[in-house]
């Protein structure tokens, strides 16, 4: 109880040590540029409201963009030297966007803390790790994301097994498949009429990489070894795309040709019922169908090694550009926009990842929080790489290769040849 | 005045020629700025490293000797050339035989081309995505299949079939655009020849190959050339139906030089497939225009 | 010509396969746009779809799609406008006035046609963003507004124009530019609907531009407005269907308008 006191004591004191710093704020007009998610660009209008009441001269202006024209539209802005003052930046980018010099160094004081340790006190364990760069601190979480997974209880009822019994959780994955083939319904023609589990095929290298971490992470496979040359094709990450992804299609279990997944719509088999477990984060329940809502249960995704838990993190942060003429108000603003985890959580499902977070109320009333908090703990960020985007490309192909019967070894062999090929243009 | 009928015309020629370039003029201005100079700068920038962040470094041919040893440049020449290939022979082919038929109906041709004429009108965007939605394993084609009693077709998930989601759906946009331009062609052909060869006896396929096709020959150019060019340019239909995917299979090279460029950050190697494939369009254009209807200009 | 019955029948018949394979889709779309989400794949083809226009009321709620329709309007509009401006100009620059350097220029006219919009975007849009018109009109409807294809439409037509008429002009005394209002424009005017509409339908298809210049969503274009819709993780797929077919009725309404003109010249003919 004292630690969560005294770390709620630390993060009162900033935020309004911020907010006595009222009157020596300057005029500033941020421009906060956003991806498209409706519930979160609310909630930043809303508290840069609030922000401007205690800070009369800040105004703001936003944008928002959908996820995939994002990236092209912040570049071309910058690029003209028309960067806005706060971004919205997934954090394998950050080794890039720092190297080039686009984004600021955190401001501690504006944000009233004085040392590295003291802000990453405020944050659960390791969340602003993949936000750091040579040990300086380059953005806040907004949205600190692990996966988690999903299981429609109803359809393990009809079979007799009942997953709100933690006993009953998969805790490897060869429980997962066995429990996907005991649930899962074909017709007479063979088709699925409900998968058990399935992989979410089709997306952007990033997605892929979302499913498959954790499971690299626990069967020891590297993507580089420390020199940098690809190891994608080692033994172990063989085993593990054999164990995980290439079982569904040889096992009969799923696989990218039973999926309704356009790639704009993921989560639509587990959302409308058709698929009785998936792996995917804590901001996705809203988007399930109203029969899903009311049936769904969270449990930790299964393990190699469950002495040894591993899983994935990462994270949607804010941060300042360098080209911002108003850094240090534009911490101030960002300080005071995630610091208000209860709110994120409340109102757009995401996770700051501001410590103690499952125990708020807006926690309370999401299922699973504690899970995921617990989750959090063992994750670990991507890989870094300045040349990230084509690694991620590289493996999703080798991923889709081997769903069509390529072997897995042909498949990465070819991943760890194109991943040499890009690395060797820098 | 008293000048000569050759003095006058002279200098009526004379300021002519100066005119000509005043006409010219503004649309050539407009094409240097918003056409010519971006291209220039695309060269410079092919040899070149550059990724918008930081200033251009010098390379100089690496870029295009790296070309040989780039499996994603060489696996998406492929794609793009049998997308193009398996996309122009049949339109052509299609709208031709269309266009013609169109041509001799009477009244009743203006609701027929109406109709084969819609496809074209659809935005682009909107094409992709009803056919997406179309080619979904749960959509109309695979309901369609399974109650003539045949299994559901992977389409846009498995690499054998996503090919060939995309050239159908492009024989059908494509095919509406042609068949009118056909059309327009064969409702210039003199009538009178086609009579006088069917009284004397001629009979269908030999008049085709003797007399439709020859008179045809320029509107036959075009369309091949404007059905190369259009198919090289594809983009749209690609990047919303598969992404370039499943596992590149359906990577043309426009997709790759997007995502080389707006994903992966490199410039020059995007500027370097551009400009690839622009000598591809303007090659193969010249190729087809001077096998095709002689040294005639274009 | 005289055609037996039967050959007619069999001709209107096959025309017929194909006029119905160019409608299913668009048929298709236009039933989906009243279904609901789950009555779009899960349904039965014909069925009636249950959701009435909510798709189209709860699309435009969500997005301004009357602003983006007058957007790209306004864009295609001034394309038109200035292809056919310049065009005509240069067209008959380039049939009747040849010189030297006409085939020379000529051939680089033909050779813009084949640019593809992804090699010149980020030159493009570095070069317009140092006028000054980032994330403006100026921006998103002047770079991509001359249509070259237009053009060499354009300059086909008139070279069909008998020189004699254009000597009698000269003869009488009128200046180039009054030839070619009295004279040679009327009888373009084939041709000139047919260049306006290629043009439309190509300002109206642009996608990577208007993407690119525009940062403000009321400046979006109605493809920008409909790829917007399209999110990872909430795509609706019903209400794309209501836009799609929303963004369909201009260029439907303008063919049929101008239908006669179009088709009927002898020199249909252009780039999409």
């Amino acid at each position: 109880m004292r630690p969560f006191k005294a770390i709620n004591f630390l993060a009162a004191a900033s935020v309004a040590a911020i907010g006595m710093s009222a009157s020596l704020a300057s005029a500033a007009e941020l421009k906060i540029w956003h991806h498209t998610y409706p519930p979160a660009e609310e909630f930043i209008k809303q508290k840069a409201a609030e922000y401007s009441k205690l800070h009369p001269d800040v105004t703001f202006t936003f944008q928002s963009d959908p996820h995939g024209d994002y990236e092209v539209k912040l570049l071309a802005a910058i690029a003209a030297g028309e960067a806005p003052d706060l971004i919205n930046v997934l954090d394998y980018l950050y080794p890039k966007f720092v190297s080039k010099g686009i984004l600021a160094e955190a401001n501690l004081p504006a944000m009233g803390v004085k040392t590295n340790e003291e802000l990453e006190a405020l944050y659960s364990p390791g969340a602003l790790k993949g936000l750091m760069i040579d040990d300086k601190i380059y953005g806040l979480p907004e949205e600190l994301n692990t996966f988690a997974l999903f299981m429609n209880k109803e359809h393990f009822a009809e079979v007799g097994i009942d997953v709100t019994d933690k006993a009953n959780w998969p805790k490897s994955w060869d429980d997962l498949f066995t429990m996907a083939k005991k649930v899962q319904k074909k017709d007479e023609s063979g088709n699925f009429t409900r998968l058990g589990f399935n992989w979410v095929f089709g997306l952007d290298g990033f997605w892929y990489a979302m499913e498959y971490w954790p499971i690299l992470n626990q069967y020891g496979c590297e993507v580089l070894d420390s020199a940098g040359k690809a190891t994608i094709n080692s033994p172990q990450c063989v085993a593990a795309f054999t164990d995980t992804w290439q079982r569904l299609v040889k096992d009969g279990i799923g696989g990218p040709d039973y999926a309704t997944v356009n790639p704009v719509n993921a989560l639509q088999d587990f959302s409308d019922g058709r698929q009785s477990m998936m792996m995917a984060g804590i901001w996705s329940p809203p988007l399930f169908g109203e029969d899903v809502k009311k049936n769904y249960v969270v449990a930790p995704i299964p393990q190699k090694d469950p002495a040894n838990p591993k899983t994935l993190l990462y994270n949607y942060s804010m941060t300042v550009t360098q080209a911002s003429k108003n850094q240090e108000e534009a911490w101030r603003f960002l300080r005071f926009l995630t610091s208000d985890g209860d709110g994120y959580l409340r109102h757009t499902g995401y996770v700051t990842g501001l410590k103690g977070w499952e125990k708020s109320e807006a926690a309370k009333d999401t299922i699973g929080a504690d899970i995921f908090a617990d989750q959090l703990q063992y994750g670990t960020y991507f890989w870094r790489s300045l040349t990230w985007n084509e690694e991620g490309k590289a493996i999703k192909d080798a991923i889709e290769q081997m769903m069509q019967g390529t072997s897995v070894q042909e498949a990465l062999d070819q991943a760890a040849k194109q991943i040499d090929f890009v690395r060797s243009q820098n | 005045m008293d000048t000569t009928p050759a003095e006058r015309y002279r200098r009526v020629f004379q300021s002519r020629k100066r005119l000509s370039l005043i006409f010219i003029a503004p649309a050539l201005l407009y094409l240097a700025i918003f056409q010519l100079y971006p291209v220039l700068y695309a060269v410079y920038i092919s040899f070149h490293k550059y990724d918008l962040m930081s200033p251009p470094v010098f390379t100089g041919l690496s870029n295009y000797i790296r070309l040989a040893s780039d499996e994603q440049f060489l696996r998406s020449l492929w794609v793009t050339a049998f997308y193009v290939f398996w996309t122009i022979v049949p339109v052509i082919g299609l709208s031709f035989v269309l266009g013609g038929l169109l041509s001799t109906l009477g009244r009743s041709r203006s609701v027929w081309r109406f109709l084969l004429y819609l496809p074209s009108i659809l935005p682009f965007v909107s094409v992709a995505l009803v056919w997406k939605l179309m080619f979904n394993q749960r959509g109309p084609i695979n309901d369609a299949l399974n109650t003539a009693g045949m299994a559901s077709i992977p389409w846009l998930t498995n690499g054998a079939y996503a090919p060939w989601a995309l050239i159908f759906m492009s024989w059908w946009h494509a095919t509406s655009y042609y068949t009118i331009i056909f059309l327009a062609g064969f409702l210039t052909l003199p009538r009178d020849c086609f009579e006088a060869a069917r009284l004397d006896g001629a009979k269908l396929f030999p008049m085709i190959r003797h007399i439709t096709l020859p008179l045809m020959r320029p509107t036959i150019a075009l369309v091949v050339v404007l059905a190369t060019v259009n198919g090289l340019k594809a983009f749209v239909f690609q990047q919303v139906l598969t992404d370039g995917g499943p596992a590149n299979a359906t990577q043309i090279l426009t997709i790759l030089i997007y995502k080389t460029a707006f994903s992966y950050l490199d410039m020059g190697r995007a500027s370097t497939y551009s400009i690839v494939l622009f000598g591809c369009i303007m090659l193969l254009s010249l190729i087809q225009i001077w096998l095709i209807s002689g040294r005639r200009d274009a | 010509m005289h055609r037996s019955q039967v050959e007619r029948i069999a001709i209107i018949l096959f025309i017929a396969i194909f006029a119905a394979i160019a409608l299913f889709p668009i048929l298709w779309m236009l039933a989906a746009s009243f279904k609901t989400d789950k009555e779009l794949l899960d349904g039965s083809l014909w069925d009636f779809g249950s959701a009435g226009i909510s798709n189209y009321v709860k699309a435009f709620q969500a997005r301004p799609f009357l602003r983006y329709l007058v957007n790209s309007l306004l864009a295609a509009g001034v394309s038109v406008l200035i292809t056919l401006f310049l065009g005509v100009l240069a067209a008959y620059g380039f049939a009747k006035m040849r010189n030297r350097y006409s085939e020379m220029i000529w051939i680089a006219v033909l050779a813009s046609i084949m640019i593809p919009i992804e090699a010149i975007v980020i030159p493009l849009f570095l070069q317009v963003h140092a006028f000054g018109w980032h994330d403006s009109y100026a921006g998103i409807v002047l770079p991509t507004a001359l249509n070259a294809a237009g053009i060499f439409i354009l300059r086909q037509a008139i070279q069909g124009i008998p020189n004699e008429l254009l000597e009698a002009g000269r003869i009488d005394g009128a200046s180039e530019f009054t030839i070619l209002r009295r004279i040679v424009v009327p009888l373009l005017a084939p041709s000139i609907v047919v260049v306006a509409v290629l043009t439309f339908s190509l300002s109206w298809n642009n996608y990577l531009w208007p993407l690119i210049i525009t940062s403000t969503d009321t400046l979006r274009t109605l493809p920008l407005g409909m790829a917007a819709f399209q999110m990872t993780l909430n795509t609706k797929y019903s209400e794309i269907m209501a836009v799609s077919t929303f963004g369909t009725i201009p260029m439907a309404l303008l063919f049929i308008f101008l239908q006669r003109y179009f088709i009927d010249s002898a020199i249909g003919s252009g780039i999409k």
